[in-house]
């Protein structure tokens, strides 16, 4: 194949595309939902989840009559590619609501959005005020604290934790995550020894758990974004024959997947668990996706899943205005979900419940 | 509606043409594979954002200093690799890629680290402000005509033989009598400047920046920039930046399953950009064949 | 106490640099480019053996053994697919397409493989105490199996016919070529082997930690980084380069932040390209 016959190839089809695009089609609209998600590299693992997740809300709105259109978009959870993808899905799709995850492809969308006037709904975004920048974007997550105050709360208050020791991921989630750390530490008086972070995708853990280790704190804290990390971290604290208790402070353990994978040495360890990880609410969705994915779902899925849905429903099961949208939504004040009931606040923020659990064989106890 | 998205096609393909166009200057030109090209990009991006945020600079300003800076950068750079020839030159600029990548995620106090930069702001003149897509190609497409300009000129100038000859046979220019050393600096110097002048259009454009949109993986785009559009051709640089820019939009319109988009078009991507290396290695409007800067007795290549 | 353990972290991750950079020497010996794509055979070879003990439910011997075969064939497909049609045009052209089939398969094996978490299965042992360190059985085996593979390897370029021709071809293709010796089996050969030394350490950081899509590119700048130090283009010298990485790695993140880990590699990198190019044995480059 000739270089020079492939581009006009392309072109052609480049051009189609956006022709195709813009021609509306006749009759009536559906909702149609741009989703901006990390479809590769290594936090593909949450945008698959989350994309099996729609796909199931959105098939279930379909069986009730509810026309849902949703477009994916791969970010690679790389802010320049998530703009490039805004972009299309705003121009080309026209798209009414936008969903993003992850903080760093988030963040910049805001402003856009807000100049748009194009409802911005975040998942998988715990930095600290997102919503506060504009009165188009919410946010349907678990903020920063929300992981590290339910293991203050109910257990490291206790003086058996004077010491603790660290790790965490290093990115703008793991960075959150590790600065209330600090902040509660120094609320409840407790030190904190050792403080090490990796990058993700570390496999060997060895070098950062040793000078853990090394400080014997009383307690042991963890940060981590994928299940493939904390099984790393768990095992090779085991290996070493860790003395401390250990507390993931993120919520990763609560995914069933993750625990399998970790195996023995989750024993024991306290983690952050949403009600939907602990198979009090979503059981409906929980059946439904292991129905068509053969395993079990990962919060994420049952976040998206949320979020389709709740679109839906503040849609009026149609396509409205962006302004329109935003008032139904706080209209709504709650939502019933997978995580639970959820307040919608003022503040455009919807923060699922999590709590600190402990798990025994595998399983997740309060 | 449909040219707001080409627009911010164009804006890229612009700011990556800079960025191919330096790459050339060092690359194409003067035969330095600067494996680390990105971290000059990097560091006027982060240079421009922080004096914009944290001294209210101006773009402009903002932007002339981190072209200033990264050419600094590109100048020092040339110093201890001086020595070097061809891939130790490749090696130990690829060390210092990921080392700039490393300051830039753990020197939490002035680059906030992982958390990145958000905020950055956009150009203003006489009161207007380069908000949309639109006017901000405008901002690209005149430094991009800068670039060209300029760089057309360098070239095309007694400088650019001695760099064309740097290329070709350094030991045999250094023979006539010319400061190679000196010339090499000015190529890398050179470079870093339009590479800074890139990475602050950069980030006064996505207005976010943070340590992974400067990695090894966008050297990598720079070098296939340039040598698909061909090495030492300025030209070549521009139609290898909008190539590479928009090759992978089509990929969006073929209705791909939506469990395999993500690894699908970075596969089809890799695909493209193999069989393209393979049918035409010597770029578009390449001149010649390759190597890693060092003049190479053919009889001894296996 | 923790830096005796440090050490044996260091050692750990050393068995896995000299693997690998032995392999990435190799190549660079006979063919005098840098062949990143030795981290996507890496990525292969992990991810068969997970495939096959796993998925396909393969007794692990035999899983292994899979896994090493696939390598093999994943390389020298690379080999013949990319790099033999564009053999004279450049090593610059070689690293890009390198770079590119890297890409490349990393993505086929997202695709296949999806994203979710993968363990080869194996039970947390219980480490053994020696001088202070923890180790575990596993992790024995694993310095213990790197150290035997790179010798066989030495043991194959020093004394077979094999691996002379190798050395011929490495030193002058044509001369080697008016001898007898046909560069391009020779060529086939160094690649079954680089891609087998990826493969078993594929294999190995699979058993031992885990195994990620992405793995790949940290395995072979590692590689690279390995290679230099001991010399690059000097295939014995890959392995004290790897284990001396590892422990330099380890070991400096007792005084530093552990965030500067990747930095120390690039740093120690760097400082060999600048004041002993030539790695600590002496390497062999087209340059003089």
């Amino acid at each position: 194949m000739k270089l020079a016959a492939l581009i006009p190839v392309l072109a052609i089809v480049l051009i189609a595309g956006c022709i195709g695009q813009t021609i509306a089609p006749a009759g009536e609209e559906p909702i149609k939902i741009g989703a901006i998600l990390p479809l590769s590299g290594p936090a593909a693992v949450w945008g698959e989840s989350s994309r099996e997740g729609m796909e199931i809300a959105r098939e279930g709105l379909a069986a009730e009559g509810v026309d849902v259109v949703i477009i994916y978009e791969d970010s690679e959870a790389n802010a320049a590619k998530g703009l490039a993808a805004y972009n299309k899905l705003k121009d080309l799709d026209n798209v009414d609501i936008v969903f993003s995850e992850f903080s760093r492809v988030s963040v910049p969308l805001v402003s856009l959005a807000d100049d748009d006037k194009v409802p911005l709904i975040m998942s998988l975004v715990s930095a600290d005020g997102v919503t506060e920048k504009s009165n188009y974007t919410f946010r349907y997550f678990t903020t920063a604290s929300q992981y590290v105050d339910p293991h203050f709360e109910g257990r490291l208050n206790s003086d058996n934790y004077q010491t603790i020791g660290v790790i965490h991921l290093s990115d703008e989630y793991g960075e959150s995550v590790a600065k209330w750390i600090r902040l509660r530490a120094a609320e409840n008086g407790i030190e904190i020894v050792a403080e090490e972070k990796y990058d993700p995708g570390t496999l060997d853990f060895r070098t950062q758990l040793t000078k853990i280790k090394e400080k014997a704190p009383d307690a042991f804290l963890f940060v981590s974004a994928t299940p493939t990390e904390v099984a790393g971290i768990l095992k090779q604290a085991r290996e070493l024959q860790f003395a401390s208790d250990i507390f993931e402070a993120s919520s990763v353990l609560s995914a069933s997947a993750a625990r399998a994978a970790a195996g023995s040495a989750a024993d024991g360890v306290y983690t952050n668990a949403y009600l939907f990880s602990l198979q009090l609410t979503g059981g409906d969705f929980r059946s439904a996706y292991i129905e068509k994915y053969g395993k079990d779902p990962l919060f994420s899925a049952g976040l998206a899943y949320d979020a389709v849905n709740m679109i839906a429903k503040a849609s009026d099961g149609k396509k409205i205005s962006g302004q329109q949208f935003v008032e139904n939504m706080l209209a709504l004040k709650t939502f019933d979900g997978t995580a639970g009931n959820v307040t919608i606040k003022p503040n455009r923020e919807i923060n699922p419940d999590l709590i600190s659990v402990r798990i025994v064989n595998g399983t997740l106890v309060r | 509606m449909v040219f707001a998205y080409i627009a911010n096609l164009l804006a890229l393909a612009g700011i990556y043409g800079i960025v191919g166009i330096s790459l050339n200057v060092a690359f194409g030109y003067t035969g330095l594979a600067n494996l680390g090209h990105a971290a000059l990009f990097g560091i006027g991006a982060y240079v421009s954002a922080l004096l914009a945020l944290s001294l209210g600079l101006p773009f402009w300003a903002a932007l002339l200093v981190a072209g200033l800076f990264a050419a600094f950068i590109g100048w020092l750079l040339a110093w201890p690799t001086a020595r070097l020839r061809g891939d130790y030159l490749a090696l130990a600029t690829l060390g210092f890629g990921f080392i700039v990548e490393s300051v830039f995620k753990n020197w939490m106090d002035v680059t906030r680290g992982p958390l990145g930069i958000p905020g950055i702001p956009k150009p203003e003149l006489f009161g207007f402000v380069f908000a949309s897509t639109e006017s901000y190609l405008l901002v690209v497409a005149f430094f991009l005509a800068i670039t060209y300009f300029v760089v057309k000129r360098v070239v095309d100038s007694p400088f650019g033989r001695v760099l064309k000859a740097i290329r070709e046979d350094e030991l045999a220019a250094q023979s006539l009598g010319k400061h190679t050393h000196r010339y090499k600096a000015l190529a890398l110097a050179l470079s870093g400047f339009f590479a800074g002048i890139a990475g602050s259009l950069f980030a006064h454009y996505i207005t976010f920046i943070d340590p992974s949109s400067f990695t090894i993986f966008e050297t990598i785009l720079a070098f296939s920039i340039v040598i698909i559009g061909g090495m030492g051709s300025v030209e070549g640089a521009l139609i290898g930046a909008a190539l590479l820019t928009f090759l992978p939009e089509p990929l969006r319109f073929i209705g791909f399953p939506s469990a395999i988009i993500g690894p699908a078009r970075q596969l089809i991507y890799a695909g493209l950009l193999i069989a393209i290396i393979l049918k035409r290695p010597e770029g578009i409007r390449g001149e010649y064949a390759f190597g890693l800067g060092e003049k190479h007795a053919k009889s001894k290549q296996a | 106490m923790a830096l005796e353990q440090l050490i044996v972290n260091g050692l750990i991750a050393g068995a896995i640099y000299a693997l690998m950079a032995s392999g990435f020497s190799l190549v660079y010996n006979v063919l005098k480019f840098l062949h990143v794509a030795h981290g996507a055979i890496y990525v292969v070879g992990a991810f068969a053996g997970w495939w096959l003990a796993r998925v396909v439910g393969v007794p692990l011997p035999a899983a292994i053994v899979g896994a090493l075969v696939l390598s093999i064939i994943a390389g020298v497909l690379v080999d013949f697919v990319a790099y033999r049609p564009i053999r004279k045009k450049g090593e610059a052209a070689l690293l890009m397409i390198s770079f590119g089939v890297f890409i490349f398969v990393q993505s086929l094996v997202l695709l296949f493989f999806g994203a979710d978490v993968k363990s080869y299965g194996l039970p947390i042992e219980r480490g053994l105490d020696v001088a202070g360190a923890i180790i575990t059985p596993l992790q024995i085996s694993l310095i213990a199996i790197s150290l035997v593979t790179m010798a066989a390897l030495h043991v194959f370029l020093k004394f077979t016919k094999a691996g002379k021709a190798i050395r011929a071809v490495a030193d002058d293709a044509e001369v080697a070529r008016v001898v007898g010796i046909s560069p391009e089996r020779t060529i086939l050969v160094t690649f079954i082997l680089s891609s087998l030394l990826a493969g078993v350490a594929g294999v190995l950081v699979g058993m031992e930690q885990n195994i990620e899509h992405a793995m790949g590119l940290s395995a072979v700048i590692s590689a690279l980084t390995a290679a230099v130090i001991g010399g690059i283009g000097n295939v014995p010298a890959a392995v004290p380069g790897g284990f001396l990485l590892g422990i330099v790695e380890n070991v400096g993140i007792f005084w530093l932040p552990s965030g500067w880990k990747a930095g120390i590699s690039f740093a120690l990198l760097i400082i060999f390209l600048f004041f002993r190019p030539k790695g600590l044995f002496g390497g062999k480059t087209r340059t003089v």
